[in-house]
């Protein structure tokens, strides 16, 4: 599955299993995955905007302040070109380094 | 249970790390291929099957160890069961092929589309090409033939390195197979045209990779790490640091890896004394806690200098919530989702375009080859002549200034005669007169030519009195007297302003028969072929001296010539392929106009990639190759009709390359055994297969004669007479709908999209028994 996908889906499990957290349960698994979504949203968000040209940042600007600014937002990322790749490409990169992370982590625990 | 996991983690991460590097690689290879003009393709093509293979190979692995492990323990990166479940079903449904035909509509994605399979076509080319795919008729049809095209490639990818390849880059990562998979029974094709801009774009979508990766520095880690006390959030910089120093070392350069090697060392080492120091946190808060101050880095370390773009960033990042930035994020997920679908049937048009519009069919090939070799013939006559003028001028101006050179020499040259028994003062001066004469004879012919017989007396006498008299010495035989050229010259000069008086006075003295010349004398006194005396011979020597001179002038004029007709063919092969070029895009349109062309038939039109250097460079070494060469492409189609001939306001003026476009040629397999064709039979072969074709073309039938001999070529006149008898007896006019190819090897009959392909082999009456059975069928398509 990709980090994408998931994302998207809010699959709790997938995002638990990323960051290397599968055992945590219950209130504290959503408390992180909310956390973990939140960021990785600020993830994508970046690559996106990083990924637009001047025009396309103007639309962007411009459909921020539409109440469709989900339609519009759609309609300008699906224009960049492998966009959805880069995207994939950051989460995936970003849940590896949160994990590696963590993992250092708990070997000095 | 937490140890096995962490086994099967790493392994999964080192399947990654293989996996990016053997991407990086291709990355790398396709870069380098992209900038180095003098690439070797072949080189290129073999290593990228290597890394496609190697990364297929290792995508197995990832899913035999995700298959392995149980879902408990499964890595992120195992792709679930269910996606190979579906790649494996079979082609999507059908609505796939109105989504592409919809994706054709949008401008873009056609423009994109050409501009990625013609990136070095003039704008105005391209513009044109566009155009003509975008008529409603040509869109639709282009749309089923992408539409098929990714279906054809679904069953059997099986999403490996075929997607790769076919989908031109940008559009084959995991997100796009994920996108394709969704959309797949759904109606997120919407959108499909507007990625479909963008998929083509592979151009873009490299470069955007690279920007992307050009952010990942690590110059102010250590920086960073000095700045900050927060043990969490040094873990993370150490792991950055970490992550580009594996990217400089997979990347090669030294510069960065010395450096980043460095920076990761000083890191770790500062860390290591700050573990305990939130050691005792929980796991929940320590992934809380890694997650924050990862929120902090992003905002500290900007991975842009673009003002407006950290504003925004800011923005949305510090003003909206977490609820509005997902619905922002993911609403651009989606977006580019929807995005990569189109980028695949971007991807996928821009290779079909690149794939069939292709300049380097047989057809195109043989239309610039022979307006190349008509043009080369027709400067390399030209240029024969003006080499022989040339030559003629040069050499004979270096010769005449070699000889001048001699003439003044043979001034200074010392001349000298003896007197035989018998002879006297007058013998030995008409010897020294006479070998003088005889040099410059050889040297200058004109100079001395119209002497007459009383000036040469004249001459003799005023000379003999000067060797007569030298101390009064008696002439005695073999005695010898020498004199300078410049002293003869000069009696001669005299001689030469003797008064008209003075010449009729000598005139009527040698009537008197006491001073008669004999003829023997006469004969003597006037010819000047050779000398009395070798030593007095000076020419020779000069003469081959000067020939000498005018070789070398004679060669110096070759080398300029082939100079010069090398960057004439240069230029002619140039035009030719211009002319070509027109003439592909000609009959282009009118491929378009007609519609309904299978795919095959479109085999002509631009495609920049294999133009100008590359074309020629392939023309010229096939001329250079063509009487050598064994065997060939012997195949003939005939486009009867459904194309109808040009008429001379479709042709450009300068388009005879047109003439043979209506109808598409295919190579056939080189054969072996065929003749070698002579260069000399060259013109012979054209000349005929011009006739021959022109002779069809009147019945407004289009022919394309592909023979690489003229035995072949007549072999295949004589089997195409045949045919033509059961081509009147069906009647032409019922062929019109078709286009029919026919070739010289053994195939069997098959229709497919209007296309005939019939084999001469198989004789007249197979041939028209086969058209009998299925010519309203093929109408039909047609």
């Amino acid at each position: 599955m990709t980090k994408t996908q998931s994302v998207l889906d809010k699959d709790s499990k997938t995002i638990l299993e990323a960051l290397g957290v599968e055992n945590l349960s219950g209130r504290d698994a959503e408390e992180v995955v909310s956390a973990a979504l939140d960021h990785v949203n600020k993830v994508i968000l970046e690559t996106v905007v990083l990924s637009l040209d001047e025009k396309q940042l103007v639309d962007f600007k411009a459909a921020l302040q539409k109440e469709t600014f989900e339609e519009e937002i759609a309609a300008i990322t699906a224009k960049v070109p492998g966009l959805a790749d880069a995207i994939e490409e950051a989460v995936q990169k970003e849940f590896l380094v949160l994990r590696a992370a963590k993992e250092r982590l708990d070997l000095k625990k | 249970m937490e140890s096995a996991l962490r086994l099967e983690v790493a392994g999964g991460e080192s399947l990654d790390a293989e996996l990016a590097q053997a991407k990086t690689e291709l990355q790398l290879l396709e870069d380098t291929f992209a900038g180095d003009p003098d690439a070797n393709e072949t080189e290129f093509e073999s290593q990228k099957q290597a890394l496609l293979a190697k990364i297929a190979e290792i995508e197995e692995r990832q899913k035999t160890a995700a298959v392995a492990i149980t879902p408990e323990v499964a890595t992120p990166e195992a792709p679930p069961q269910l996606e190979t479940k579906i790649v494996e079903e079979g082609p999507p449904p059908p609505d796939a092929e109105t989504a592409v035909t919809e994706a054709m509509e949008e401008p873009s994605a056609v423009e994109a589309a050409v501009a990625a399979a013609v990136p070095e076509a003039p704008p105005e080319e391209r513009k044109r090409l566009v155009k003509l795919l975008r008529t409603p008729e040509a869109a639709k049809n282009l749309g089923k033939k992408v539409g098929s095209f990714l279906k054809s490639l679904l069953p059997k990818s099986s999403w490996k390195g075929g997607w790769k390849e076919i989908l031109a880059g940008g559009a084959a990562g995991a997100a796009t197979r994920y996108a394709i998979r969704a959309a797949y029974g759904s109606n997120i094709w919407w959108a499909a045209g507007a990625g479909a801009a963008g998929g083509a774009m592979t151009g873009a979508v490299r470069e955007i990779l690279v920007q992307r990766k050009r952010l990942v520095s690590a110059a102010d880690i250590r920086k960073q790490l000095e700045e900050t006390k927060d043990m969490t959030k040094a873990t993370l910089i150490v792991t950055k640091a970490e992550e580009a120093y594996k990217n400089a070392w997979i990347s090669g350069d030294e510069e960065d890896v010395r450096r980043l090697a460095e920076e990761l060392r000083t890191v770790k080492e500062y860390i290591s004394g700050e573990v305990e120091t939130e050691s005792h946190l929980g796991e929940k808060e320590r992934i809380l806690s890694i997650l924050k101050h990862a929120d902090k880095i992003q905002e500290e370390i900007p991975a842009t200098k673009r003002k407006e773009v950290e504003e925004l960033l800011k923005t949305i990042n510090f003003e909206r919530g977490p609820l509005q930035r997902r619905k922002i994020a993911g609403a651009a997920m989606r977006g580019a989702l929807v995005g990569a679908v189109g980028g695949a049937v971007g991807g996928a048009l821009a290779s079909w375009i690149s794939e069939h519009i292709n300049i380097g069919g047989a057809a195109t090939e043989e239309v610039i080859l022979k307006k190349t070799e008509a043009a080369t013939r027709a400067a390399s006559q030209e240029l024969q002549q003006e080499l022989l003028a040339k030559k003629a001028e040069v050499s004979a101006g270096a010769t005449a200034r070699a000889m001048e050179k001699a003439q003044e020499e043979l001034l200074t040259q010392k001349f000298s005669a003896a007197a035989e028994k018998g002879e006297g003062a007058t013998h030995v001066a008409r010897k020294l007169i006479h070998d003088y004469l005889a040099n410059q004879n050889h040297l200058n012919p004109d100079e001395f030519s119209g002497f007459s017989t009383e000036q040469l007396v004249w001459a003799e006498d005023a000379l003999q009195r000067t060797v007569g008299t030298p101390g009064g010495i008696a002439v005695q035989p073999e005695m010898r007297w020498e004199f300078t050229g410049n002293e003869i010259k000069s009696i001669l000069e005299k001689a030469r302003g003797l008064s008209e008086e003075q010449m009729k006075s000598l005139s009527g003295l040698l009537k008197d028969p006491a001073h008669r010349l004999s003829s023997k004398t006469l004969e003597f006194m006037t010819n000047w072929e050779g000398v009395t005396d070798e030593a007095n011979n000076f020419w020779s020597e000069a003469r081959e001296a000067a020939e000498a001179a005018g070789r070398d002038a004679a060669a110096e004029a070759q080398a300029t010539f082939e100079t010069t007709r090398a960057a004439a063919e240069e230029i002619t092969t140039e035009k030719a392929t211009g002319a070509a070029q027109k003439a592909m895009n000609a009959t282009l349109m009118r491929v378009l106009k007609y519609g309904g062309v299978a795919a095959t038939a479109i085999g002509v039109g631009v495609l920049a990639k294999k133009k100008g250097s590359v074309i020629t460079g392939a023309i010229r070494e096939r001329l250079a190759s063509r009487g050598e060469r064994k065997g060939g492409a012997v195949e003939s189609t005939l486009g009867i009709g459904g194309v109808p001939p040009p008429t001379p306001s479709e042709i450009a003026p300068e388009s005879d390359a047109a003439r043979p476009q209506d109808a598409i040629t295919q190579s056939a397999p080189a054969a072996e055994t065929a003749p070698a064709t002579s260069p000399e039979e060259i013109p012979k072969t054209s000349e005929a297969i011009e006739k021959f074709e022109e002779s069809w073309r009147q019945k407004g039938v289009i022919i394309r004669t592909n023979v690489s001999s003229f035995k072949e070529f007549t072999d295949l006149v004589s089997k195409l007479e045949k045919i033509e008898k059961v081509f009147n007896k069906i009647g032409i006019e019922r062929l019109k709908s078709s286009v029919f190819s026919l070739i010289t090897e053994e195939e069997s009959f098959r229709g497919a999209s209007g296309t005939l392909r019939i084999s001469v082999n198989q004789g007249p009456e197979a041939i028209q028994k086969f058209l009998e059975e299925n010519l309203p069928s093929v109408e039909q398509k047609a």
